[in-house]
Order: C-alpha cells, then sequence, then structure tokens
C-alpha cells in the first residue's frame, strides 16, 4: 500500500472504530468473550473481534500466542513484521490455556485501542 | 530446532534404501528407525504412540551443521570464453521486482572477495551498473543513477571496450499495454538513461567465480555454490559479446542475435514443447558457442515476457512470448545436504508410517518417510493414499505471517516453536501458501529440505490443534487399534502407477484433506472406483488443486494458483504448469469438479471450532441406514473431537449434483449449527452479498454421502477435514468410529454391498 492509500485507509479505519466498535463494547461484552473466549459469539463481539484480527491488514505488530510449552504454557507475542527476525514472545504474558491467551489478548486489545482503561 | 533432517524420497518399499540428511549442532546425537501410530499430545486423546523399530541403523553418529542456501539462478559449466573476455557487452530485458532491496546480480562474474571481475548489476540504490574490477583490486563501476520502478520491463546494457577504456551503461523502459504495472509510459524520459565514462582498468575475468545469471558468486565448499546479491524479478534474451557493442546493436540482438562478437544468446523459452518445458532446469544459448546452463532451485519459467500481448495464455501457444524467467531470492528446492546415513528397509517391514527419530540433549526431529508394499505385492485389502502432494503444499508454511488470517481463522494463530525456528529460518523454504520476498506467490515445493510441519507431534496454526499429516495419524491410530490390516502409498506412488496401483486393494481410504492431486492421481481414482474398488473419502476439500510433479524429482511438485481459495494469485498469463504446460487453478475449471470424485466438494471453511451432523430422512432407507448400526437414531453425530471439538468443521464439503454428484448418491447425514466464522469459498459465489456465513446460511454444512459405483463398488464421503480427530473419543467407542466401522467392515466384505448398481441412473434429477 502507497502511503497515500495508507493514510485513506487509516482515517477510515478510525472512523469504523469510533463510529462502530467504540459503542459496543461493555462490561457485557467483555464478560461474554472471557465465558467464550474461541468459538460462536453474539454479533455485537463478532465485530468488536474482526476489527481487531484486521490490525489494519498490517502483519508487523501483529498479535500472537506463542505457546513455550505444549498444553502448559501460551503467552503473547507479536509478529516483527518481516522474515529472519524472531517473533517477539512477552515472557510477562503468559497464560495456563489456550483461551485464556485469547482472553488475555483480548483485554490487551481493547486496551491498544483505547476501549478499556489501563 | 538444533537438529533437523530429510530423506531424499517420501515413499520407500521393503528392500529399497533410504538416504537420510540430518543438520545437527550437537557433536553427537542418536539416531532411531520408529513406526508412528498416534502423534497428537493432547492429553484429552489417547496420547502419542511411536513404536521402535529394530534396525541396523540404531544408533550414535557424529553430528555436523549443514547449511542450505535459497535462492534461484542459473550457472553454467567452466566455459574459457568467460575468462577471456577484455571487451564486452552485456545486455537483457529485465522486470526487477525488489531494486529498492539494493545490489542484485544480472549477468555477473564476480568476486566479492578480491572485488574481480565485471558484471551487470543492480546496485546499491536500485540503479543499473556495470562493475568492472581488476587484478589489483582496482574497481570502476558505473550507474544509471537512476533507480529502477518494480514491476516494469527495461531494456538494460553495458559495455567495456578495452582499447579504448570506455565503459558504457544504459536502462530504457519497455511500456506496453499488456506487459507490466503500466500501460501509459509515465515519466519514462526520466527513467532512460544512457551513461559513459573511460577507464583504466581492465577487467581481470580469470577470477575463479563462475558466471552466472540472477546472482553473485560468494563461494564453492564441498562442491556447492553459495550465491548473495540474489536477484528478484524477471530476466528475458540475456546476451553477452565479446565486443562493445553500440545501444542500436544491442537493440538488434534483443531478437536476432547474431554476427561479429557473439558470445551467447540465451533463449529461455527453448525447451518449450506441447506438452511444457522438455527440461525444466535447461537453458538455452543460441550462439554457435552453446553455452547452455542449468537453473539452481527452480525459478519460476513459462512466465510472461517483455513482449507479451494478453492475447495468449499458454505459454505452449507462443513461447517465444514466454521468454522470461521469475528468479527469487528465497526460492529453494533442495537442501543438498550431505547423506549422513542410509537404511535398507528390511523385505518384512509392515508398510506404514516411519521416521527417523534423531535426538541430542533436548533436541529432536521425527524425519518422516512411508514404506509401501513391494510393487505388486499388497499386503491387505485396504489401502491408505498417504496425501503427500497436500503435504508438500503446505510445507512449511507461515500462516501466521498472512495478515488476515486470524479472520480466517477466528482466533489468533497459536505459534508452536516449529513455527518460530522457520520465521528466523527463511531458508527452509516456503510453501505454497506464502509469498516470495517479492510479492509473487510460491509454487514450487519439495521434499529435500526439513519439513517441520510433518512431523508426529507438531500442533498446527491453521486448525484449532492438528492438520494434514499429524492430523492424519488420527486415522492411522484408528485403523491400528480397530485391527484393520492396511497398506499405504503415497501420492507419488498414485501418480506413477495409476489404477494398476490401487486395483490391487478392495477399499481405498483417503486422509483428511487430500487436497492437490495430479490428472494422473484422479485418473487413477475414477479407474479404480469404475472398475468396482470401494473408496472412503475421510475428509475435505479434496481433489481441489491442480498440480503436477516433476517428471524425475517427484520429491518437487508445481502448482499455479487462482480462480479458487487461495493463499496467492497467478499474474496474467501465468497460470499454465510449467512441467506439463496445462492449466492450473482448481479441477473444477477443468470439468473435474470433486463432486463427480466423492459426491461433494468444497463449500465453506472456518477454524475456530467444529460442529456435528444429523441423520437424514434418507438415511433411514434400508438401502444405507445399515450405515448407523448401533448408533440411536437421534443422536447428534460426531459432537466430540480433538479438532475443534467436532466431526465437522475446518472445510467442509456439498452434495452438488449440477458439479457431478451422480443422482443417486444419498445425503446420509448433513452437519449444522456451523458459526459465522465459517464462509463459503470464493469459487462458489457469483457475487459476495451479507447473509453468507454459517450462522445464517444452510450451504455452509458438511454433507456425508453414500452412493454405489459400477461393478460392485461404492463411496463414501465424510466431506469434513475434522471428521477423523472424533474417532479415538471415549476410546475409540463414539458413533464416529462405528459408523466408520461399519462402512469398512462391509466394504471389506465378499458380499456384494446392500444397494447394486442395478438402482444407478445417469438421468435421475
Amino acid at each position: 500500500m502507497i502511503d497515500q492509500a495508507k493514510k485513506v485507509y487509516l482515517e477510515k479505519d478510525k472512523l469504523i472504530l469510533e463510529n462502530n466498535i467504540k459503542p459496543l463494547i461493555t462490561k457485557e461484552l467483555i464478560e461474554e468473550h472471557r465465558k467464550t473466549p474461541v468459538g460462536r459469539h453474539s454479533h455485537e463481539l463478532t465485530l468488536v473481534l474482526n476489527y481487531f484480527r484486521r490490525n489494519h491488514e498490517e502483519i508487523a505488530g501483529k498479535d500472537l500466542i506463542v505457546c513455550t510449552e505444549p498444553h502448559k504454557k501460551w503467552c503473547l507475542g507479536e509478529h516483527p513484521g518481516k522474515r529472519g527476525v524472531p517473533y517477539k514472545v512477552f515472557e510477562d504474558e503468559c497464560f495456563d490455556s489456550r483461551e485464556a491467551a485469547e482472553h488475555g489478548l483480548f483485554l490487551k486489545r481493547l486496551k491498544k485501542h483505547g476501549l478499556l482503561d489501563n | 530446532m538444533k537438529i533437523t533432517g530429510y530423506t531424499d524420497r517420501m515413499s520407500v518399499q521393503p528392500g529399497e534404501n533410504i538416504k537420510f540428511m540430518v543438520n545437527s549442532h550437537h557433536k553427537k546425537y542418536k539416531a532411531e528407525i520408529v513406526r508412528l501410530i498416534h502423534g497428537d499430545s493432547d492429553p484429552k486423546g489417547p496420547g502419542v504412540k511411536i513404536e521402535k523399530i529394530a534396525a541396523r541403523v540404531n544408533k550414535e553418529y557424529n553430528g555436523r551443521k549443514q547449511d542450505i542456501h535459497m535462492g534461484s539462478y542459473i550457472k553454467f559449466d567452466a566455459h574459457r570464453i568467460f575468462e577471456q573476455i577484455s571487451s564486452f557487452s552485456l545486455q537483457a530485458m529485465i522486470f526487477p521486482t525488489t531494486p529498492e532491496l539494493g545490489t542484485q546480480g544480472i549477468l555477473t562474474k564476480w568476486s566479492p572477495a578480491d572485488q574481480t571481475g565485471y558484471g551487470l548489476f543492480i546496485d546499491e540504490k536500485g540503479c543499473l551498473a556495470l562493475w568492472i574490477g581488476d587484478k589489483k583490486g582496482n574497481v570502476e563501476k558505473i550507474s544509471t543513477n537512476q533507480p529502477l520502478v518494480s514491476g516494469c520491463w527495461y531494456f538494460v546494457g553495458g559495455s567495456f571496450d578495452a582499447d579504448s577504456g570506455k565503459m558504457t551503461i544504459f536502462q530504457e523502459a519497455v511500456i506496453s499495454k499488456t506487459n507490466g504495472r503500466f500501460s501509459l509510459p509515465y515519466g519514462a524520459d526520466n527513467q532512460n538513461i544512457s551513461n559513459e565514462k573511460n577507464i583504466k582498468v581492465q577487467p581481470c575475468a580469470d577470477n575463479n567465480a563462475p558466471f552466472l545469471i540472477a546472482s553473485i558468486f560468494e563461494k564453492k565448499s564441498e562442491g556447492k555454490y553459495k550465491v548473495i546479491n540474489r536477484y528478484n524479478g524477471k530476466i528475458d534474451r540475456p546476451r553477452m559479446a565479446s565486443i562493445a557493442l553500440s545501444k542500436e546493436e544491442m537493440t538488434a540482438w534483443i531478437d536476432h542475435p547474431s554476427g561479429e562478437g557473439l558470445v551467447a544468446a540465451w533463449d529461455f523459452s527453448e525447451g518449450i514443447t506441447k506438452k511444457g518445458f522438455k527440461e525444466l532446469e535447461k537453458v538455452y544459448d543460441k550462439s554457435p558457442n552453446q553455452i547452455h546452463g542449468e537453473t539452481v532451485n527452480h525459478p519460476t519459467r513459462a512466465m510472461t515476457g517483455y513482449n507479451w500481448t494478453s492475447e495468449e495464455q499458454n505459454f505452449v501457444h507462443a513461447p517465444e512470448q514466454y521468454g522470461a524467467i521469475h528468479f527469487h531470492d528465497d526460492d529453494l528446492t533442495d537442501a543438498k545436504w550431505d547423506v549422513d546415513f542410509e537404511w535398507k528397509v528390511p523385505d518384512n517391514l509392515k508398510s506404514g508410517v516411519y521416521a527417523a527419530h534423531v535426538c541430542a540433549g533436548d533436541d529432536e526431529d521425527y524425519i518422516t518417510f512411508f514404506v509401501r508394499p513391494k510393487k505388486g505385492q499388497p499386503t491387505a485389502k485396504t489401502v491408505l493414499i498417504i496425501p503427500t502432494a497436500s503435504y508438500l503444499a503446505y510445507a512449511n508454511n507461515r500462516f501466521q505471517d498472512i495478515p488476515l488470517a486470524q479472520l480466517m481463522f477466528g482466533r489468533a494463530p497459536v505459534v508452536q516453536q516449529e513455527d518460530m525456528y522457520l520465521g528466523e529460518h527463511a531458508e527452509y523454504g516456503l510453501s505454497t501458501y506464502d509469498h516470495h520476498n517479492d510479492g509473487t506467490g510460491v509454487c514450487f515445493s519439495s521434499s529435500l529440505r526439513p519439513i517441520l510441519n510433518m512431523r508426529p507431534k507438531y500442533r498446527h496454526n491453521l486448525s484449532p490443534s492438528l492438520w494434514q499429516f499429524n492430523a492424519d495419524l488420527h486415522l492411522v491410530d484408528w485403523l491400528t487399534e480397530k485391527g484393520f490390516d492396511f497398506d499405504v502409498i503415497t501420492d507419488q506412488d498414485l501418480h506413477l502407477e495409476g489404477a494398476e496401483l490401487l486395483n490391487q486393494y478392495r477399499v481405498a481410504i483417503t486422509g483428511s484433506h487430500p487436497e492437490y492431486y495430479s490428472g494422473q492421481m484422479l485418473d487413477a481414482i475414477e479407474d479404480f472406483q469404475s472398475d468396482g474398488g470401494r473408496f472412503m473419502y475421510m475428509g475435505s476439500n479434496g481433489f481441489y488443486w491442480v498440480v503436477a510433479f516433476h517428471p524425475e524429482n517427484p520429491n518437487i511438485m508445481e502448482v499455479r494458483k487462482n480462480y479458487g481459495n487461495q493463499g496467492w494469485k497467478s499474474k496474467p498469463g501465468e497460470i499454465h504448469l510449467s512441467f506439463t504446460g496445462e492449466q492450473g487453478s482448481i479441477w473444477k475449471h477443468r470439468g473435474r469438479a470433486p463432486q463427480k470424485i466423492c459426491g461433494t466438494g468444497y463449500v465453506a471453511e472456518g477454524f475456530e471450532v467444529s460442529s456435528y451432523y444429523r441423520r437424514t430422512e434418507e438415511s433411514f432407507d434400508p438401502k444405507v441406514d445399515w450405515i448407523f448400526e448401533g448408533i440411536d437414531k437421534d443422536e447428534k453425530i460426531g459432537d466430540f473431537g480433538l479438532v475443534g471439538g467436532g466431526a465437522a468443521g475446518l472445510e467442509l464439503d456439498i452434495y452438488d449434483t449440477e458439479l457431478g454428484t451422480p443422482s443417486h448418491a444419498v445425503i446420509i447425514a448433513s452437519s449444522e449449527n456451523h458459526t459465522s466464522v465459517y464462509m463459503p469459498v470464493a469459487e462458489e459465489l457469483y457475487f459476495n452479498i451479507p447473509g453468507l456465513s454459517g450462522a445464517e446460511n444452510p450451504r455452509v454444512r458438511a454433507d456425508m454421502v453414500y452412493y454405489p459405483t459400477p461393478n460392485g463398488g461404492a463411496v463414501f464421503s465424510t466431506s469434513s477435514i475434522a471428521y477423523c480427530g472424533s474417532l479415538s473419543h471415549n476410546n475409540y467407542d463414539n458413533n464416529i468410529s462405528q459408523l466408520t466401522e461399519n462402512v469398512l467392515r462391509r466394504f471389506l466384505s465378499d458380499q456384494p454391498l446392500p444397494w447394486g448398481e442395478k438402482e444407478q441412473a445417469l438421468t435421475k434429477s
């Protein structure tokens, strides 16, 4: 994407965040995700998750879950955006199940987008 | 991952030798041959099952590091003419795809260590340049000083006259309405540059660096080249002269190279036949010197040249417009490691899935391979067709690198240690789901490299748990636990031996996702069915992509993607396979939809959770109700399992008589209750419209289908990738296991099937 197109994309993306995503964030929505981090979701939660997962169609900075010990430990991570460079692993953001890691990631993304207080 | 390895072949038969290549960062490692039965380490399942096999090669070995050198280029046998050059000209048509990455070799005889030689390059500023280095290390460079634009064809050249010391360079944009990114020559005048200067150095041509196209030689160790500054993009019609040609003379040489000073005039379209390239690795020089070359790591051929008009889409019909080769700095089709040990497979070894387990300290690898029965000597009535073409397609895939993959998955990709390693080690090669560094799609995959996701214990991030190889071990385990005798064969065996191989068996069973098929493989399945074979399709999205194996080296496979559900799209005019000249894309577009093979075909996908099937009213008909013997009529079928928690999930197939489902086929069960992450596949859509997801759309479902085929055969299709992950639930006592066993036992029986061919009808709607 050239800079001009990217600028327009990010403007529209921000508009979508403000108009369509932000109003959906409620305690109930966060609780729904906590109960079912992966699987069938309400229409509202699906919209929020799709927005987060799109990440402006950029791979750099994309959130990952890294399994550091099979069936025991899942840490949040981040894609460096290019090949030949290790993925970032946040050792202080680890969980004991894949589902807990998904919910941890959800809360992190809410904060990243200014949708939840730190 | 301090120890990794691969074999020289995917399939081996008793009595044959198989070679193992190992890279070990440990000084010593142990190797042991093992039989793989179950590779899912999920605590909710039966656990990993691996059996040791007594073998002569089970012992300790000295470890050594073995590197992989990726990148494609053309090399030549040593030729005195390259060494004797004083005056020279180098020219080509080029279509750079990453000029911004800096120095890349185009036509080079250059030694970076002592800065000697000559060559045509893209320089560190992304401009075209000619370099000359003399014996004393004096270097002269001339550049166009105008960065090249990616995705645009250029006529480029440079010359040196030894008598006058004149060095020239030029680049000229060649923009037609069809050959590249632009059709109008915006600012082309600024792109068209000629420079010259007089220099005092003379090229040291005899510099021990071989002449290469598309790279710079760095070193040779143990007979293997390592190249650097690898070029990304196309090259068409490269020529070399032993005199300094004027630009006008070079222009004449684009299509008519002849006359004084001609050293070489390579024609990359030479070798094209009506059935694809005769020898894909061979590059021909049309000059009297016949300095023929050989490609390394399979750059892509059958690519549109600078003169492509878009009127012809298939290279075999207009070879003169397909004189380009597309090189990638990350192409890899052979790691070329030295052999560490070789094993003669014992005559009495049972057919199955095997590995050499190599381990040192906490590091281990399972170097997997498949033992088929000796040719003409089946050892069972059932054969499991291991979908090795599909394993190749996904080999070392990096779904976590795809920007929108998380939307398709409906969750974050769970990155395993193997994925972490591949993220850092691009040299392990890409899958046919990845893009090259220049953004173009990967059309070749090879097993001549460690495939880290073709391993037991590996958990795949496209699936909630397992996918392809390790998921297929769910089926291997179930067959083993249930006491069914079976042989295994690979896709390559099927491709090479056809129906003759399958016809030795009463029942042929597929893996969970036999997605990639050659024409020969489809023929084999259909001929087996026509001859009365009984066929169990144990997955979904099968018989989908058109592939071809390398005619002499079945470790290498080619695919050209577009017009389906895909990781990349081939560029205009480039959808035909270079191996065969046949149209790539999906079989549906060639009149061979999967519905013809197994009654159902790819309809939808989603990858976060799986669902279950419900029996249909038709399933209670006596001609098919035996399939459900022992199962209550209202039971949900497969609402459990190790792949997403259900038997119906990941990818789903649908019954469709328009696409070739036989009209007498019966939908015996169908899945329901899929989530909104499940979406129809692109090729099933006419327009993208709201309301298509699994939560709203009754076409998002897996149809379990059964129908008789001629001469006493039948087809049973599960139509779901997740299906086999449910077989082991509740210690193999569950309705998916029961149903599968009912079908397989009946198929193995000498008795005619309850519903015979008399009731088949081609005309019934």
